[in-house]
C-alpha cells in the first residue's frame, strides 16, 4: 500500500515558472555580457588596461576532475606570477572558468561559456573527447586552444582545427620511449603486454609498444585484456603465472583505478616483473596505503613533480604548488601551468591575442623553452613528439626520475 | 591441469564477491519489490570508512565500518524507500537510482573524484602452495566469508521468528501484514542484513583491489542486477547461485577466448545471460514454483 | 471539428509548451541555444522511451543503444569524403542529406530492434528489462572495439552540425504527433490494457507479443532519429555518449515526468532540463548586488538528486500523475486535492484518536450496548469509482454474520477496509467503540481482528508449522503461545500430519483448514473470512461450513462473505444482502426468504 502524499500541483507548476523567468532573466545576463565582450575588442586599441581573458573549460567537478583540478592548480599559479611580473603585453591575466560536469556533452557548453566571458584563448580537458566539444568552439572563434595532457594526435589540425594544440604526449611516443628505455638501458628481452581496452590511448600504446620492442629484438611472451572497472584481473595474472617464465617487463597500458588494481594483483600474486605504465598512473595516492612499498614500477612522463626534474623551473613551480596546497600527485599540474606561458610566449611573439598570429607562431616553435619545458609543433603536428620524457622509478614507494630520452623512432602518428 | 585449477580459484573468488553483491540486492527485492540500485555505494560508503577511519586493531575498523554502513543502510530505508513503498516498480527503481546518483554527487563534492587507496587485510595478501597451486589467502578467505555468511543468514531466515516472518513477508507481503507481521521491522531488518552484506562485500572488495573511488557503486550494481536475475528474482539462492555463474563465466570466457576477441568478453557474458533467459525466462530457480528453503 | 479538437488537445498543449520552451531559449545566447537543442534531443530520446515503456508497462535500459545506432548512421552518411578519407579510410563513401540520414538513423535503429524484439520481447517484467540492458551493453562494447566502423573508443568527429533549435524542434514535434498517434491506434490499447496484468491479458488472448514488438520498433525509430540529430549536433562522439549515464538520465526524466502519459514525458524533460540549467547558473555564483551567492561547484548534480527524490516521494507517479495534460483537465490538475487516500494531514489527525484510545484501554470491560463490531456510512473508493458505498452493518459477540452478494459488490472491499488494508473514503469503523480507521493491519491484527482473505494465501515455500507459527505472531504473551498451537492443531488433526512439510504440498481444502487455523492463532474476538469456499470441490465445501459451524458453535465471532449465498444464509445468525456497493437488506435466514425478491436473486429460491 502506498503511503505518502501527494504534493500540490500548483506548487510544482509555480517551481518550473520560477526556473524559467530565471533561465529568462540568465538569458538576458547571458546577453549582456556578450556585448560587454563586443564592447571591449572594439576598444581594446583604447584602454590596454583591460586584462586578457583565458578560458577554462574543464572539469571541476565529475571523474575527470582528478585530472583537470591539479592542470587548473597549475593554471592559476602562472597567472598569479605573470601578473606579479606585468602581465602579458602589458596586460593583466584574468581567468574565467566553466565546468564540463566530466559529461561529453557539456563540453561545447563550457566552451561557449567561456568564450561568452570574453576569453581570448582556452584551456580544455586534457582529453580528445572530452575537451574536443570545448576545443571546437574555440576554433571556431579563432581563439588558441590547448589541452594540458591529451595523448592523441587528434587533438589538433586533423581532428579539431589549426587552433588546436596538445601539450600531451602520444601513445606512440610514449611507448617508443618506455620500450627503449626498456631495451636499451636496461637490458630487458622479454615483455608482456597487459591492456585495460576502455581507451583508444592504451590500446594504441600496447600496440606501438609491441611494434618497437619487437623491432629491437625484444621478445612478447603474451598480451591478455582486462577492463578499467574489473574488480578482479586474477585470471589475467594467472595467465601470466602460467608462462612458464616470468617477463622482465610489463607494459601496462591503463590509468587508475583499473589499473591500479591490477598493479596491485599482479604483486599480490608475486609477479615481481617491471612494470612500465604511462603519465595516467603518476602519483602515490593509487598506492600509498594499498602497496606501501611498491617497487619496480615505472612510467613515462613529460615532468617529475617529486623534486627532482632536470629542469629547475619546473621543480619550483613543484614547490610553490606544495607551499600553497599539497603535493601534487601528477604532472598535469605542470602542464596546466606551462599551457599559460604557452599563451604569454606566443601573444608575445605576434604581439596581439589575435588566434592566428598566434598560431603562425606557434608552428615555427622548435624546442622553444616554455616554462620550462622545450615545445616543438608543426603546422602539420600539433602535438609534440621530441619531448624529452622522464622515465620515473617508483621504488620502495618512491618516486625518482631514473633517465631522460626522446623518443629514437617516430611512428606515425595516424593510420597505424 | 594446475592452469584449470588455478582459474577454477579465480572464479570461485570473483563468483563469491559476486554473490554477496547479488544477495544484498535480492533481498530487498524480495520483500519489497525493489532492485535496490543504492546498494552499490553502500558498499562505497564501507570502503570510506576503511579510508578514513584509522583504528589501531582491524577489527576496531572493520566493526564500525560495518555499523556505520547498517546505519546508512537504515537510514536510506526510512528517508527514500518507506514513503514509496508499494509504488509501481520502476518508481522504486528510480528512486533507487536517485539516491545512487545523491550518494555518488556528495562523495564527489565531499571528498573529491579522485580514488583512495587502502590497506587492509594486507596480511591475506601472501600466497601459499599446495602442490602446484599457488592460492592467495585472500581468496580463500573471500570464499570462506561469504560461505559463513550464507550459513547464517541460512539459519537465521529458518530458525529464528523474525527470520520467518522475513521469509513469509517475501512469499505474500500483504498476507503476512494481515498475520500481523510489522511490516517496518521486517523491512528494517532486510535493509540491515543488506547493509551487513555490502559491508563485507566492501571489506573483501577493498582487501582485494586496494582502491575506493565514488563511483565504485556501479560495478558492483550491475554485477548483482544480472546476477540476481539469472539466478531467479525473489529468490535468495538464485541470487547466491546466479553470483557464481556470472563469476565462473566471466573467469572462463577470460582465460578461453582469443585476444581478438577478449575485448568482447562482456559481450559475450551478456549474450549467453540473455539466452539463459529465454530457455529459463523466471531465470535458473524459479521462486514462487520451487520450494526452498534459503 | 471541435470535436476532434477537444480530443487532441493533448498534443496541442505539449507542442505550445515546447514550442515557447524553445523560442524563450532559441533568442538567448548561444549557450542557452545548446542547452535548449540539448534538451530536444532529450526529449525526443525520452518520448522514444515512452512509446515502448508507457505503452507496455515494461522497462526497457536498452533504448540508448538505438541512439547509439541512429548516431553512428547518421554520421557514417554524413562525414564529408575528405574527412572520412583522413581520418576513416574504412568508411563508404556516401554523403546524403541532413534529413535523409536523420530518417535513415531511425530506419536503422528499427531495424535492429525487430531482428533483436524476436528474442526480448518473449521475456516479461524485469527479466525483459535486464534483456534490453544487455542489448545496451552489447552495442557499447562492439562500439567501443569494432574500430573500422565505429572509430572504436574515440568515436567518430567531423559530422556537419546542422541540428539547430529549429529543425530540433520540427524533429520533436514530429515525434510527439507520433507518439500521440501510436497511443490511439488498438494495437497501444491493447498493450495498455496489458500493462497493469500481463497475465490476465495473455489470458484473454491477448498474444501480446506482437503489439510490444511494434511498440519497441518504433520506440527504436525515434530514438534512432534522436541519436541522428545528435551526431549531427555535436560533430563529434564517442561510445561513452551512449552509456548508463544516459540511459539512468532518460528513465529519470521520464519517470519524474511519468511514466504512463506521453505528457509526463514531455513534462518530464522539460522540469530537469530547466532544473539542470537553472542550478547550473546558480553553482557558478550570482550576484545579486545587495547580496552574493558564493561559487558552489557540485551543487547541481548534488540538487538535482535531491528534486529527483522530492518529486518521487510526494508524487509517486510522476508531475502528471500518470495523466495526460488536457485544458479540460488542467483545472484539476491544479486543484488542491487528495490524490492519495491518506495525506500527511489526514495521517496527522488519526494519530490523536490513537492517543486517545490508549487511555480508553485502560477502562476495562466493554459497554454492554456497543457491539463488538460496528460499520457505519462506510464509502470506499478505488481511485474515482467508489466500490462501497454507504454501507452500515454491525457484528455482536459469538455472532455469525453472512455477507453476500453478486461478484463486484463490495463484500471483499468492506474486509479489506476492516482489517485496515484499505482507507475509507469516510465512514466509521469501531472495534468495541473504537476506530479501527487509520490503524496498519498489523496493528489491527494485535486489537483482535483476523482476516482469512480470499485465495487462502498460505505461504507455500514455508511449512505448516512456520506458517502456524506465524498465525502467532500477533500474539504478546509468549506463554499463550504453545497453548494455542496445541488448541488449534486439536481442533484441525490434518495439519498435524503435516506439520513439517511445506504448505504448497496440501490440498485445496486442507489449504483452507490451514489458513482458518493460521488466523485463529492470533486469538481474535472477530474473525474475518473472505470466500473460503471459492475454488474447492464440494466435498470439501461441505467441510469448511462444518468447520464454520463448529467455531460459530463453540463461540468464536465470525463475519463471513460467501458466494455461496444460500450456505451462507443457512449458517449464519443474520445475513446483509450487498449489492453495486450498497446494502440492500439484512436479516435472518427466515426474514430472507420471506423477502420474495431476495429469496429469487440470491438464493435460488422460487416463492
Amino acid at each position: 500500500m502506498i503511503r505518502g502524499s501527494r504534493l500540490h500541483a500548483r506548487w510544482l507548476l509555480l517551481a518550473m515558472a520560477a526556473l524559467a523567468l530565471m533561465l529568462g532573466s540568465a538569458a538576458c545576463g547571458g546577453d549582456d555580457s556578450g556585448d560587454d565582450a563586443g564592447d571591449t575588442s572594439q576598444s581594446t586599441e583604447a584602454a590596454t588596461e583591460d586584462p586578457i581573458v583565458i578560458g577554462s573549460a574543464v572539469a571541476l567537478t565529475g571523474g575527470l576532475s582528478a585530472f583537470d583540478l591539479p592542470a587548473v592548480a597549475g593554471t592559476e599559479i602562472a597567472i598569479e606570477e605573470i601578473n606579479a611580473s606585468g602581465g602579458i603585453l602589458g596586460r593583466q591575466v584574468k581567468l574565467v572558468k566553466a565546468d564540463t560536469k566530466s559529461d561529453i556533452n557539456q563540453g561545447a557548453r563550457a566552451g561557449l561559456e567561456v568564450l561568452e566571458q570574453g576569453a581570448d584563448a582556452m584551456i580544455v580537458t586534457l582529453d580528445y573527447n572530452f575537451g574536443g566539444g570545448a576545443a571546437r568552439e574555440a576554433q571556431k572563434a579563432g581563439k588558441v586552444v590547448i589541452a594540458p595532457g591529451a595523448g592523441s594526435a587528434k587533438f589538433g589540425v586533423q581532428g579539431i582545427g589549426n587552433m588546436a594544440y596538445t601539450l600531451g604526449i602520444a601513445a606512440q611516443t610514449d611507448s617508443t620511449v618506455a620500450a627503449e628505455w626498456g631495451i636499451e638501458k636496461k637490458g630487458f628481452k622479454t615483455a608482456y603486454l597487459l591492456l585495460d581496452d576502455v581507451t583508444d590511448y592504451d590500446k594504441d600504446q600496447c600496440s606501438s609498444f609491441k611494434q618497437v620492442w619487437t623491432e629491437l629484438g625484444g621478445e612478447i611472451l603474451g598480451e591478455d585484456t582486462f577492463k578499467n572497472n574489473d574488480t578482479s584481473v586474477a585470471a589475467q595474472v594467472t595467465r601470466i603465472k602460467s608462462l612458464g617464465q616470468e617477463p622482465d617487463l610489463i607494459m601496462l597500458c591503463s590509468f587508475p583505478p583499473g589499473g591500479a588494481v591490477a598493479v596491485k594483483q599482479l604483486r599480490d600474486a608475486d609477479v615481481n616483473s617491471a612494470i612500465i605504465s604511462n603519465g595516467a598512473m603518476d602519483g602515490t595516492y593509487w598506492f600509498e596505503d594499498s602497496i606501501p612499498n611498491l617497487s619496480g614500477f615505472y612510467i613515462t612522463a613529460s615532468a617529475s613533480v617529486w623534486g627532482d626534474d632536470p629542469s629547475d623551473r619546473i621543480n619550483e613551480f613543484v614547490e610553490k604548488v606544495t607551499a600553497k596546497d599539497k603535493q601534487p600527485q601528477s604532472y598535469f599540474t605542470v602542464l596546466g601551468y606551462i599551457a599559460v606561458y604557452t599563451f604569454k610566449t606566443a601573444m608575445e611573439q605576434a604581439n596581439s591575442t589575435d588566434g592566428a598570429a598566434m598560431v603562425a607562431e606557434m608552428d615555427t616553435w622548435d624546442k622553444e623553452d616554455i616554462g620550462g619545458l622545450a615545445l616543438t609543433f608543426t603546422p602539420e603536428q600539433h602535438i609534440d613528439t621530441a619531448r624529452e620524457e622522464r622515465i620515473i622509478e617508483v621504488n620502495n614507494g618512491k618516486h625518482r626520475v631514473v633517465d631522460v630520452r626522446a623518443a629514437k623512432k617516430q611512428l606515425p602518428l595516424f593510420g597505424s | 591441469m594446475t592452469e584449470v585449477l588455478q582459474y577454477v580459484i579465480d572464479g570461485a573468488a570473483l563468483g563469491s564477491l559476486y554473490a554477496l553483491f547479488a544477495l544484498g540486492i535480492g533481498l530487498i527485492f524480495g520483500i519489497m519489490n525493489l532492485i535496490n540500485f543504492a546498494h552499490g555505494e553502500l558498499v562505497m560508503v564501507g570502503g570510506y570508512v576503511l579510508v578514513f577511519v584509522s583504528a589501531p586493531s582491524t577489527i576496531v575498523r572493520v566493526t564500525l565500518m560495518i555499523v556505520i554502513v547498517i546505519v546508512f543502510a537504515l537510514v536510506m530505508e526510512r528517508v527514500a524507500f518507506r514513503p514509496v513503498r508499494g509504488a509501481r516498480a520502476d518508481t522504486l527503481l528510480v528512486t533507487s537510482f536517485a539516491v545512487s546518483f545523491l550518494l555518488q554527487s556528495l562523495a564527489i563534492v565531499l571528498i573529491g573524484a579522485l580514488q583512495k587507496s587502502v590497506g587492509i587485510l594486507s596480511s591475506l595478501n601472501e600466497s601459499f602452495t599446495v602442490g602446484e597451486l599457488s592460492i592467495r589467502k585472500l581468496d580463500v578467505f573471500t570464499v570462506a566469508v561469504t560461505a559463513g555468511l550464507l550459513a547464517a543468514l541460512v539459519v537465521f531466515l529458518g530458525r529464528t521468528r523474525l527470520g520467518v516472518q522475513m521469509r513469509a513477508a517475501a512469499e505474500d507481503f500483504r498476507m503476512a501484514r494481515a498475520l500481523g507481521v510489522r511490516a517496518n521491522t521486517v523491512i528494517a531488518t532486510a535493509f540491515a542484513l543488506s547493509g551487513l552484506l555490502a559491508a563485507v562485500a566492501a571489506l573483501i572488495l577493498v582487501a582485494q583491489t586496494g582502491v575506493v573511488s565514488p563511483t565504485m557503486g556501479l560495478t558492483v550494481v550491475l554485477a548483482a542486477f544480472i546476477a540476481t536475475i539469472v539466478g531467479g528474482l525473489g529468490s535468495l539462492t538464485g541470487a547466491v547461485l546466479g553470483g557464481y555463474v556470472l563469476g565462473a563465466l566471466t573467469v572462463a570466457l577470460q582465460a578461453t577466448l582469443p585476444l581478438g576477441y577478449r575485448p568482447y568478453r562482456d559481450a559475450f557474458v551478456f549474450a549467453i545471460v540473455v539466452l539463459v533467459l529465454i530457455l529459463r525466462p523466471q531465470g535458473l530457480i524459479s521462486s514462487r514454483a520451487v520450494v526452498e528453503r534459503v | 471539428m471541435r470535436g476532434a479538437l477537444k480530443r487532441h488537445s493533448t498534443p496541442v498543449v505539449l507542442i505550445a509548451l515546447v514550442t515557447v520552451v524553445t523560442m524563450l531559449g532559441a533568442l538567448g545566447s548561444a549557450v542557452l541555444q545548446t542547452t535548449v537543442v540539448t534538451m530536444l534531443i532529450n526529449l525526443i530520446l525520452v518520448v522514444g522511451l515512452y512509446v515502448f515503456v508507457g505503452n507496455s508497462g515494461v522497462f526497457s535500459f536498452g533504448q540508448i543503444g538505438f541512439m547509439a545506432i541512429g548516431a553512428y548512421t547518421a554520421a557514417t552518411l554524413r562525414i564529408p569524403e575528405t574527412t572520412k578519407n583522413l581520418l576513416y579510410p574504412t568508411m563508404p563513401d556516401v554523403e546524403v542529406p541532413s534529413i535523409v540520414a536523420t530518417l535513415v538513423a531511425g530506419g536503422a535503429a528499427a531495424l535492429v530492434a525487430l531482428v533483436i524484439a524476436v528474442p526480448l520481447m518473449r521475456l516479461s517484467g524485469l527479466v525483459a528489462s535486464l534483456g534490453t540492458f544487455a542489448f545496451l551493453n552489447i552495442v557499447y562494447i562492439v562500439a567501443s572495439n569494432l574500430d573500422e566502423v565505429t572509430g572504436g573508443s574515440t568515436g567518430l568527429g567531423g559530422v556537419p552540425a546542422s541540428t539547430t533549435p529549429y529543425t530540433a524542434l520540427i524533429w520533436t514535434i514530429a515525434v510527439i504527433l507520433i507518439a500521440w498517434w501510436f497511443q490511439q491506434t488498438s494495437i497501444s490499447l491493447r498493450l495498455r490494457g496489458s500493462r497493469e496484468d500481463e497475465a490476465a491479458a495473455r489470458a484473454i488472448g491477448i498474444g501480446i507479443t506482437r503489439e510490444r514488438t511494434a511498440a519497441y520498433v518504433l520506440s527504436a525509430f525515434i530514438t534512432g532519429i534522436g541519436g541522428g540529430l545528435f551526431a549531427q549536433f555535436y560533430g563529434t562522439f564517442n561510445p561513452a555518449a551512449f552509456f548508463v549515464a544516459t540511459t539512468f538520465a532518460t528513465v529519470a526524466m521520464l519517470v519524474v515526468g511519468g511514466v504512463l502519459s506521453l505528457s509526463g514525458a514531455v513534462v518530464g524533460t522539460i522540469f530537469i532540463s530547466l532544473l539542470s540549467e537553472g542550478l547550473l547558473r546558480i553553482e557558478a555564483g550570482w550576484d545579486f548586488g545587495l547580496f552574493v551567492f558564493p561559487e558552489t561547484r557540485g551543487l547541481q548534480q548534488v540538487a538535482i538528486a535531491l528534486a529527483m527524490l522530492a518529486v518521487l516521494l510526494l508524487r509517486p507517479r510522476g508531475l502528471t500523475d500518470g495523466e495526460e495534460i488536457a485544458p479540460t483537465r488542467i483545472r484539476r490538475l491544479l486543484r488542491w486535492r487528495s490524490l492519495r487516500p491518506r495525506t500527511m494531514a489526514e495521517r496527522a489527525i488519526r494519530r490523536l484518536p490513537q492517543l486517545a484510545r490508549r487511555d480508553a484501554a485502560t477502562e476495562t470491560g466493554s459497554r454492554a450496548d456497543t457491539p463488538l463490531l460496528a460499520v457505519e456510512n462506510l464509502t470506499v473508493h478505488y481511485g474515482n469509482v467508489a466500490a462501497v458505498q454507504g454501507i452500515s452493518l454491525e457484528v455482536e459477540e459469538s455472532e455469525l454474520v453472512g455477507l453476500i452478494g453478486a461478484n463486484g459488490a463490495g463484500k471483499s472491499t468492506t474486509l479489506a477496509t476492516i482489517a485496515g488494508f484499505l482507507a475509507p473514503a469516510s465512514g466509521r469503523v469501531e472495534l468495541e467503540g473504537r476506530s479501527l480507521v487509520g490503524d496498519t493491519p498489523e496493528r489491527i491484527v494485535r486489537r483482535g481482528v483476523a482476516l482469512v482473505p480470499e485465495g487462502r494465501h498460505i505461504f507455500g515455500t514455508l511449512s505448516v508449522a512456520e506458517n502456524l507459527q506465524l498465525g502467532t505472531t500477533a500474539i504478546g504473551d509468549r506463554g499463550l503461545i504453545d497453548e494455542t498451537v496445541e488448541d488449534v492443531l486439536e481442533r484441525f488433526p490434518v495439519l498435524r500430519r503435516y506439520y513439517r512439510s511445506s504448505a504448497a504440498k496440501l490440498s485445496g481444502g486442507e489449504q483452507q483448514q490451514l489458513a482458518i487455523a493460521r488466523a485463529l492463532l492470533s486469538r481474535p474476538r472477530l474473525l474475518l473470512l473472505d470466500e473460503p469456499s471459492l475454488g474447492l470441490a464440494p466435498l470439501m465445501v461441505d467441510v469448511v461450513f462444518d468447520t464454520l459451524a463448529q467455531l460459530r458453535d463453540s463461540g468464536t465471532t465470525i463475519l463471513l462473505v460467501e458466494q455461496n449465498a444460500a450456505a451462507t444464509v443457512e449458517l449464519a445468525d443474520r445475513t446483509y444482502v450487498l449489492r453495486t456497493g450498497r446494502i440492500v437488506t439484512s436479516g435472518t435466514r427466515e426474514e430472507l426468504l420471506a423477502s420474495t425478491d431476495v429469496a429469487e436473486a440470491y438464493l435460488g429460491v422460487r416463492a
